[in-house]
């Protein structure tokens, strides 16, 4: 506001109220009715409160003009701040360059020239870029061709926390040098192929020869997931327990089963021409499993516990049931593995006699079949009518027959520490398919229970008469013959 | 009444709390603060008063120029005040007995001279009642404190002009009023 419009403003409203004496009187009433001071008292409170209220702000503020303070303040704070910010700048930037480069280094980037020629001036090498082979070296480690057999087993065993299993398998392959089968077999498997279709492929030939439903690969995955075997998906309902008996656990597999479980109107005739044929199990009841002897694709086994040691597939026995591990399973006249040849195929649990048969299936008899050795006496006819009930159905309260009564089981002479080593061969010490419609036993079961009974008898029998196991079989079956050399001959 | 030329020292002193100068400032300012608050009907005038001058005191240090902006500025901050205090009426109505009429209640004194000082009262009361809200600031501002056009623009947020222009209103309103004063 310059001084000229001040002095017009006050001309105006003093020629305006000079003009007019009676708004020159209003203005001076009006500045004496109202331009008063307040009273004495009041005066002084409130001299009091703002001479106080100076002091403090007096006393907080700094003693120097705002004019004074508005010129320092720029000088010194503005020069500092950027001069901070520059240092702090500079430093993140070097320091972002250098985390920069060692990140490149270290990731086995190879440096330009321009970057390595400082570093090398001051003697630093970046870490790992030397190293940038070994380290591409290390991911490509292990080549899939040298992924070992085990490589696929661990992972499945830890899985199912039966680390033994991997252990076993591993040290197993690894003794016998025949891994490279077994890698051949499983390496490619697909973790969504289910165990048993994985088994089927990647099992050996050697395993079926002896007729197994199925190798033990799959056998150990199953029994390594934790689910109790009479409770698998896999198999059927546990038969209904008596009172005197126990259902094993894996008795009710049906991939263990002989070939016996087939269908009434449907007899295979033996099956010499399948060079594929899966397990038993994956057959149908109507389906008819042929010997073993006639597979053509499996070949013989090798002979003495060196093979059942060293078998890859097989886990250790601690995977396996009480059951499987028996040592009665040496005894099993009808499994026990001849040294060569085919016949001792016939050996297999899926050729046991056909004495466990139900009544609507036939099976021939086993004096029929040129693979098992067959007695001359009317004696080995008990177990195998149908509507007789084999010695394997009986309970634990009933009788288990002699062994002298059993001529249709040969005991061979040789081969039994492969067959006391192969625990899929093991049978349960007791029957649970008795309670199945009065003596309709399931057959697989009624064998596995027969022969293990067969075989603890005739042990019992050896270790009472103080007698050799092969005197009591011979005792037992008079008419089987038994070679030296473990081969039975076929009736 | 004026500081005149002493008014730099007197606010250098203000401003490190001398009491002297606060007293000085004090005795110029108060009684034309307490006239405007009081003719603009505020319900506290001396406590708005006393609330007025704590406030310079807090904002001295921001205050730059001579005795004529201090001026404007000192009514700058007690017509804000007013404002402020009739925005919480507002919002909490409340109807408090003039500090006038308690005054003139009180017993003692010439008779005489109360009398007129009561009749000229309220007739001023009259007139202004007679006036714009507007009208009536721009006038007080003017009347009481001695403030320019432009001073009164600047404590009401207004343009010089339009203040102008309200100020011509008003005075031809009281010179209605005054005639009509006279008549009766």
């Amino acid at each position: 506001v310059s001084d000229h419009d001040t002095n017009r403003d006050e001309m105006a409203l003093n020629e305006f109220t000079e003009a007019d004496e009676e708004l020159a009187r209003f203005a001076d009433e009006v500045r004496t009715l109202y331009a008063k001071r307040a009273g004495e008292p009041i005066e002084q409170a409130q001299l009091d409160a703002i001479v106080e209220a100076a002091e403090d702000t007096a006393a907080q503020r700094p003693r120097r003009t705002p004019l004074a303070r508005q010129r320092e303040a720029p000088t010194k704070r503005r020069p500092a701040l950027p001069r901070k910010r520059l240092v702090l700048l500079v430093a993140s930037a070097a320091l972002g360059v250098a985390l920069l480069v060692a990140g490149l280094a270290a990731a086995g980037v190879s440096l330009p020239g321009s970057v390595h020629a400082p570093l090398d001036r001051l003697g630093i090498q970046p870490p790992d870029e030397a190293n940038a082979d070994s380290i591409s070296g290390e991911i490509d480690f292990p080549r899939p061709d040298r992924r070992g057999y085990c490589s696929f087993g661990r992972p499945i065993a830890a899985a199912a926390n039966v680390e033994g299993t991997a252990v076993g398998l591993c040290s197993s392959e690894d003794a016998n040098g025949g891994g490279e089968e077994a890698r051949s077999g499983s390496t490619g498997r697909s973790l969504s192929q289910s165990p048993l279709e994985s088994a089927r492929r990647s099992a050996p030939p050697r395993e079926q020869a002896f007729g197994d439903p199925r190798s033990p690969l799959p056998k150990q995955l199953d029994q390594g997931q934790g689910t109790p075997p009479s409770n698998r998906p896999d198999q059927g309902p546990p038969a209904a327990k008596g009172p005197g008996q126990q259902t094993p656990p894996a008795d009710n597999r049906p991939d263990q089963g002989p070939p016996a479980a087939k269908g009434p109107g449907r007899q295979t005739p033996p099956a010499d021409n399948g060079p594929d044929q899966g397990p038993p199990a994956a057959k149908g009841p109507d389906q008819q499993t042929p010997p073993a002897a006639n597979r053509p694709n499996q070949a013989p086994p090798p002979t003495g516990a060196f093979h059942a040691a060293n078998r890859p597939d097989q886990g250790p026995p601690a995977l396996h049931g009480p059951h499987h591990q028996t040592p009665l399973a040496a005894n099993r006249p009808d499994q026990g593995p001849p040294p060569t040849g085919a016949s001792h195929a016939a050996n297999g649990p899926d050729q046991a006699p056909s004495a466990a048969q139900g009544p609507d299936q036939q099976t021939p008899p086993a004096a029929n079949r040129s693979d098992q050795a067959l007695p001359p006496t009317g004696a080995s006819q008990a177990g195998n009518g149908p509507d007789q009930r084999p010695p394997a159905a009986q309970g634990p309260d009933q009788q288990t027959p002699p062994a002298e009564n059993r001529p249709d089981q040969g005991l061979p002479p040789t081969g039994a520490s492969q067959a006391a080593n192969r625990p899929d061969q093991a049978l349960p010490p007791t029957g649970a398919s008795q309670s199945q419609s009065g003596g309709q036993i399931a057959p697989q079961r009624s064998q596995q229970i027969g022969q293990q009974q067969l075989d603890a008898a005739q042990t019992d029998a050896a270790q009472t008469l103080g007698h050799d196991q092969s005197q009591v079989t011979q005792i037992a079956h008079p008419s089987s013959s038994v070679p030296p050399n473990g081969q039975e001959t076929s009736g | 009444l004026s500081i005149g030329d002493g008014f730099a020292r007197v606010l250098d002193g203000a401003r490190i709390g001398k009491r002297w100068a606060w007293e000085a400032i004090y005795l110029d300012l108060s009684p034309v603060v307490l006239g405007y608050l009081t003719a603009q009907r505020a319900p506290e005038p001396n406590d708005l008063t006393g609330e007025v001058f704590l406030q310079v005191v807090r904002d001295l240090a921001r205050f730059e120029g001579g005795e004529s902006q201090f001026r404007a500025w000192v009514f700058a901050i007690a017509h804000n005040r007013l404002v402020d205090q009739r925005r919480r009426m507002r919002s909490r109505p409340a109807e408090p007995v003039e500090v006038e009429e308690i005054e003139h209640r009180q017993v003692g004194g010439n008779v005489e001279d109360e009398a007129l000082s009561r009749i000229g009262e309220q007739r001023v009361r009259q007139i202004l009642a007679g006036l714009t809200q507007d009208q009536r600031s721009v006038l007080l501002l003017r009347i009481l404190g001695d403030l320019t056009a432009e001073q009164v623009a600047a404590v009401l947020g207004r343009t010089p002009g339009a203040v102008r222009a309200v100020e011509r209103r008003g005075l031809a309103t009281l010179k209605r009023q005054l005639s009509k004063a006279e008549v009766t």
